[in-house]
């Protein structure tokens, strides 16, 4: 991976051509790769979609082609959140399913018929090429195009955004980093042309981003962040003024056009920074503009105290608009970002999922690896230059690093500076340590070599001038030295290459649906219960069959199964996620009766005990029961779940209400009889079971998959002769005693009482 | 005279009636059946039933058409019926007597294969495959209970002429019959699994007055009950790819009996160890062609990983796994397909001409019944003066044209639909002939290629223009 050094050449000019056809190539090449090191999972397992969110969203681009826009654009979805429903067509962000559904359209006019499953599943790496091709361009404007292309290279295989974007791995984030590079390129453009032109492109990526993740609320505060921090610095001109208001008056009226956005922008504290901002530029405009026309010192003082007031006055507005609630206060997702404590205490449906936790150091490395430490460098040389868009990866850098220190998923949003940052870094450590001539003694010569030398002059020259930039350049003389960094350097980024594929392949191409293991003989076994249990689902239950889970599955049941579901991955109604937590939490004859309120046919739990599959639902017991506690603390409490001794315990050592609850019982129902007596093994918390396995009276078990990781039960009907069903178990548990003591009926009769007194 | 006036003109009311209901099908006294074996053979998940029978013409002209009806009650229904000159082997046409009314008897016309003399006999065989007369006693069983299935036929065979002499051999699948009905006359003999009733002799013709005696015979079937409701069938010629690529869509129920409360899979997994007989799909084997590769095995949520295949030039064989058992009474719907080299397929004929000759239906090795087969022929994009000639009778026939990987007017297809058919008639293979030029093989890559150049040309020109407003 060399860039193209006009150093070789005596005329750049002359072979410019030469030089486009090769950074072509080499882009191609870059998205090629980029592409090529997201397949994983489609060679080694199938062209499947991953993970739970993804699962929606190819159901609803399902939808989407299917019943046309208008249709899904009104989509009241009737078989999620039974019996609530859910108004899905305005209540997500379009803008992924809309792409795969228009390349969809567009494939088929050109007579290309290519399964939507197979479109959403290679949307993702499509993107990622598209991706490397928007940081080119950011990374151009920064440095030149030799920075460009190191920064799509890394960009296209940083595990740190492939973690997002595998084959099959079809959420918003697949198309939205591509987006927010584009945004962020198209924003740099404006702000340095002072186009309305490329201000009015950017507000229609930004409206296309907007379309298409949440995240886009980054993009609607840092761009007037990096605005207000010109200003700060005394940068404000009219071109970042003609960019910025482009931007956001189309944008924010663009964005408004997302049924869930709404009027979000005008109205919630997370938009009020860009409106400010945007009345603060006008301000500072006028202010510009009287100042060139009245040249008063007083006067401007005069009028640096009235915008001061103005200020004020629109900010005390903001607060008391807040305080009366006109505007939305912040919302619990964004206090999480600024205390890490915040969701455990007062939102454990935020806390309970892995992504939303704080990001262990080591996994800086693991998802960027030297392009962490690369990454410094790379903002302070955007410090030795700051021009207004360095100034922008300064700021947008400082943000993310901060972000993704919060929470795991942020780490996303963070790896394209990096990526920018670290491109910077290794394109000026390769234009210095490259160069093949060793300067001369100072003399005028050297600085004609470096045409980049007159620029940072330039920038120099302007008001704020720094001290690196009046730093007397210094050349490398020594061929060892340039060779022995050089080398080093592309040591580094073969091992880059390494890393990145051997991450990509161990520990983000899992489709997690799938479960691979090997045989004795070495061959690749599938674990595919999950798919087993929904398929039987789909195929061997009425159509509109009520399936009660945990939420995690709800939108895979909904995806594969086909079938109602009570709640789902869209967690938008917290007490309906407790009610079902309760169920699960509580005891047979609570859960019963919430069971049958609520019309559903089947349970289905997941349980790892005997192939040791970690992510069932034993161990997320405890949010289930945290987030029904939180609703009905009388009913439900955690303490109540461990032992005296404080353990989290399922074997015989159990609490009564852990035993009791359904959850438990739909775990280890008949699991003991696998094994010979007294030894039944739960693999995944190595616990010795009681040798008594728990009894069901309101359940039939219907369904266990092959390796028994999920447990599909039947809710029994009421009764036939209007008993209930605890007298029903214990009346025919009494007969069978008595048919197999074969003794006289007397005694048979005794045992039977004495099983119904109990 | 009154009543007497109105009596007579209820009886006509009667007769017409009758002649509506019942006798719709006037079949003219002119054989006999000087001996008949009738052969119920119930291995299968369905029944088939064989007639070998002696006619003898008794009238005094020659004769061409011999009448047979077959007995189907409730909802079994005649699969395929096929004759055959017994000595000559030279088949005969059978074809299905519209509109008889007289339940629950079909009638089949069959064509002698020689016009038959007066006083002259033929030995016919006749066999039909008959789908739903077997029914599962008791219909709900356990996980691991035996399964029984159930035949109830008539006594003495129908035929629409008299018999002088006959006998009807009922064939189970298995020896284990704890039923039969035993008229107590001494006809009725049991050995091994096959039990026979008769002979019998001067049976008289059919009809509705005389009431119908029928035996019931139970008897134990360890085979699923496979019927696939519907099957789609494409076949798909490639002549660029030298390809001729087939892919199947089932949708598959197990119409045995019916699974008593629910899968348990603790003793599922138990018992699978020693592997006892079930009545449970656990597997399904495809026999292909030889030669048949890049074999695969999907359904509606992705690739099953169960399956194994193994391709040599002689023989290919798909073996496939549900994704779990499939009960009497469960569901599951899948999609195989493969590959072959369309040379074993395709000849060429005079000029333009192309003779594809594949087989109708292929299915699992497993006895089956089908509910409805749409069979697709797609015949590349510009094949013309297609005709086609169908090993079995064919329900329903389309043409379309099939849109699919850059066509531009989309390929010839001729769209096939049999409805109940049984897997006696798998392996029989379809000709069909088209025409198909040069010119038209040429028109995707010219296509492609005009277009191409014309994207090209457009972007060419596009970059030349300036749209700037001021320099």
């Amino acid at each position: 991976m060399a860039p193209v050094k006009p150093s070789f050449f005596k005329d750049p000019a002359s072979t410019q051509n030469v030089r486009a056809i090769l950074r072509v190539v080499i882009l191609l090449t870059i998205a090629a790769a980029s592409i090529s090191s997201r397949l994983f999972s489609v060679i080694r397992f199938e062209s499947i979609i991953h993970e739970f969110d993804p699962w929606f969203n190819f159901r609803a681009s399902k939808y989407l082609v299917k019943n046309g826009f208008f249709d899904f654009w009104n989509w009241f979805d009737d078989r999620t959140w039974y019996p609530l429903g859910r108004v899905t067509g305005g209540t997500l962000y379009p803008g992924l399913m809309v792409t795969s559904g228009a390349i969809w359209h567009m494939l088929r006019m050109i007579s290309l018929p290519v399964d939507i499953r197979n479109i959403c599943v290679l949307l993702a790496p499509g993107f990622s090429g598209l991706t490397a091709f928007a940081t080119y361009l950011f990374t151009k404007e920064m440095k030149d195009s030799s920075a460009g292309l190191l920064a799509a290279a890394f960009m296209g295989i940083a595990p740190g955004y492939i973690s997002r974007s595998v084959a099959g791995s079809y959420d918003n984030e697949a198309i939205a980093i591509f987006l927010l590079m584009f945004t962020f390129y198209l924003w740099i453009k404006a702000a340095k042309l002072g186009s309305a032109l490329w201000g009015g492109l950017c507000a229609l990526f930004y409206f296309y981003m907007v379309s298409a993740w949440g995240g886009y609320v980054f993009i609607t505060n840092l761009i007037p962040l990096h605005v207000f921090v010109l200003i700060l610095m005394g940068r404000y001109s009219g071109r970042i003024y003609v960019a910025y208001s482009s931007w956001y008056a189309l944008g924010t009226l663009a964005s408004m056009q997302i049924p869930f956005v709404g009027f979000l922008p005008i109205r919630t504290s997370e938009h009020m920074a860009a409106l400010g901002i945007f009345g603060l530029i006008q301000l500072v405009a006028f202010v510009d503009y009287l100042r060139g026309q009245v040249p008063s010192k007083q006067f401007n003082t005069l009028l640096r105290a009235l915008v001061i007031l103005i200020a004020i006055v629109a900010f005390s507005g903001l607060v008391l608009l807040t305080v009366t609630g006109v505007i939305a206060p912040w919302s619990g997702r964004f206090y999480s970002l600024w205390d890490t404590g915040y969701a455990k205490i007062h939102i454990p449906i935020i806390a309970s999922v892995s992504e939303h936790q704080p990001t262990a150091w080591p996994s800086f490395f693991f998802d960027l690896n030297f392009l962490i430490w690369l990454f410094p460098a790379g903002v302070y040389l955007c410090f030795r230059q700051l021009r207004d868009e360095h100034v922008f990866v300064v700021v947008y850098s400082v943000m993310a690093s901060y972000f993704s220190g919060v929470m795991v998923r942020l780490m996303l949003t963070l790896t394209p500076i990096v990526c920018v940052a670290a491109a910077i870094t290794v394109s000026s450590i390769l234009d210095t340590y490259l160069e093949i001539d060793s300067p001369e003694e100072p003399d005028p010569d050297a600085e004609h070599k470096k045409p980049k030398k007159e620029k940072v002059k330039e920038v120099g020259g302007s008001p704020g001038g720094f001290l690196s930039s009046k730093a007397p350049y210094i050349g490398i003389y020594s061929i060892t030295s340039k060779i022995a960094v050089v080398a080093a350097f592309s040591v580094y980024l073969v091992l880059f290459v390494l890393h990145c594929t051997w991450v990509t392949s161990n520990a983000y191409s899992s489709p997690s649906v799938v479960l691979a293991s090997r045989m004795p003989d070495g061959s690749q076994h599938i674990i595919d219960d999950f798919r087993e249990a929904y398929y039987w689902l789909r195929k061997n239950t009425p159509y509109d069959a009520k399936v009660m889970s945990w939420w995690d599955y709800g939108y895979q049941i909904g995806g594969m199964a086909d079938r109602t579901t009570l709640v789902d991955n869209n967690t938008w109604n917290n007490t309906h996620i407790a009610t079902v937590g309760k169920a699960m939490a509580s005891g047979e004859a609570v859960s019963y009766e919430i069971l049958r309120k609520h019309e559903v046919d089947y349970v289905l739990v997941i349980f790892g005990g005997l192939l040791g599959y970690s992510g069932d639902d034993i161990n997320k017991f405890l949010w289930m029961v945290r987030i029904a506690e939180g609703v009905w603390p009388d009913e439900v409490q955690e303490r109540k779940f461990f032992t005296a001794r404080g353990e989290y315990k399922v074997d015989g050592d159990a609490t009564d209400t852990m035993k009791n609850s359904l959850m438990y019982k739909m775990s280890y129902y008949n699991y003991q009889s696998l094994f010979p007596p007294g030894q039944a093994q739960d693999r995944v918390r190595g616990a010795k079971l009681p040798a008594e396995g728990p009894v069901l009276h309101t359940l039939d078990e219907a369904f266990t998959s092959e390796n028994w990781i999920v447990r599909i039960y039947k809710v029994k009907d009421l009764d036939a002769f209007g008993r209930d069903h605890f007298s029903v178990t214990a009346f025919e548990g009494g007969k069978k005693k008595a048919k197999k003591g074969g003794l006289g009926g007397r005694a048979a009769g005794k045992r039977g009482r004495r099983v119904l007194r109990v | 005279m009154r009543p007497l006036h109105s009596r007579a003109s209820l009886c006509a009311t009667l007769l017409l009636a009758a002649s509506h209901l019942g006798f719709s099908l006037e079949v003219p006294q002119v054989y006999k059946n000087t001996n008949l074996l009738r052969t119920i053979d119930a291995a299968k998940g369905y029944v088939k039933e064989t007639i070998a029978v002696i006619i003898e013409n008794t009238s005094d002209k020659p004769q061409t058409e011999y009448y047979l009806p077959f007995s189907v009650p409730g909802s079994s229904a005649v699969s395929y019926v096929e004759c055959k000159d017994k000595k000559e082997g030279t088949p005969c046409k059978a074809e299905p007597v519209d509109d008889a009314t007289d339940y629950p008897l079909k009638y089949y016309r069959i064509t002698l294969p020689a016009t038959l003399k007066p006083k002259a006999q033929v030995t016919l065989t006749i066999s039909a495959g008959i789908t739903g007369a077997l029914e599962p006693i008791p219909a709900v069983i356990g996980q691991s209970d035996k399964q029984f299935l159930s035949y109830t036929g008539d006594r003495y065979a129908p035929s629409a002429y008299l018999t002088e002499k006959q006998k009807t051999k009922f064939r189970a699948a298995n020896g284990e019959i704890p039923d039969y009905t035993d008229f107590g006359e001494k006809d009725v003999d049991k050995s091994g699994y096959i039990i026979t009733y008769g002979p019998y002799d001067n049976i008289k013709p059919w009809s509705s007055e005389s009431k119908a005696e029928k035996f019931t015979v139970r008897f134990e079937f360890t085979l699923p009950v496979i019927y696939m409701e519907k099957l789609e069938r494409d076949v798909e010629v490639s002549h660029w790819g030298n390809n001729l690529a087939v892919e199947e869509r089932y949708w598959m129920t197990n119409n045995g009996a019916k699974l008593k409360d629910q899968f348990s899979r603790l003793a599922w997994a138990t018992t699978s160890y020693y592997n006892p007989p079930t009545a449970a799909i656990k597997s399904l084997l495809f026999p292909l062609r030889g030669g048949s590769k890049d074999a695969y095995y999907t359904d509606e949520v992705g690739n099953v990983s169960t399956s194994k295949f193994r391709s040599d030039s002689r023989e290919a064989i798909l073996d496939i796994k549900p994704r779990y058992p499939i009960f009497g009474g469960w569901n599951y719907s899948f999609i195989v397909g493969w590959n072959n080299d369309l040379p074993d397929f395709l000849r060429k004929g005079k000029g333009d001409g192309y003779i594809l000759k594949v087989p109708l239906l292929q299915g699992p090795s497993q006895s089956t019944t089908y509910g409805s087969v749409e069979v697709k022929i797609i015949l590349p994009e510009g094949a013309t003066d297609v005709t086609y000639s169908a090993p079995f009778p064919v329900d329903k026939e389309e043409r379309l044209l099939h849109k699919t990987f850059m066509d531009t007017l989309g390929r010839t297809t001729i769209k096939l639909t049999i409805n109940n058919v049984v897997d006696d008639l798998k392996n029989r293979d379809i000709i069909v002939t088209y025409k198909y030029s040069t010119s038209a093989a040429l028109r995707k890559p010219l296509v492609v290629l005009a277009s191409v150049f014309g994207v090209y040309l457009v972007s060419a020109l596009l970059t030349r223009i300036d749209l700037s407003i001021g320099k």
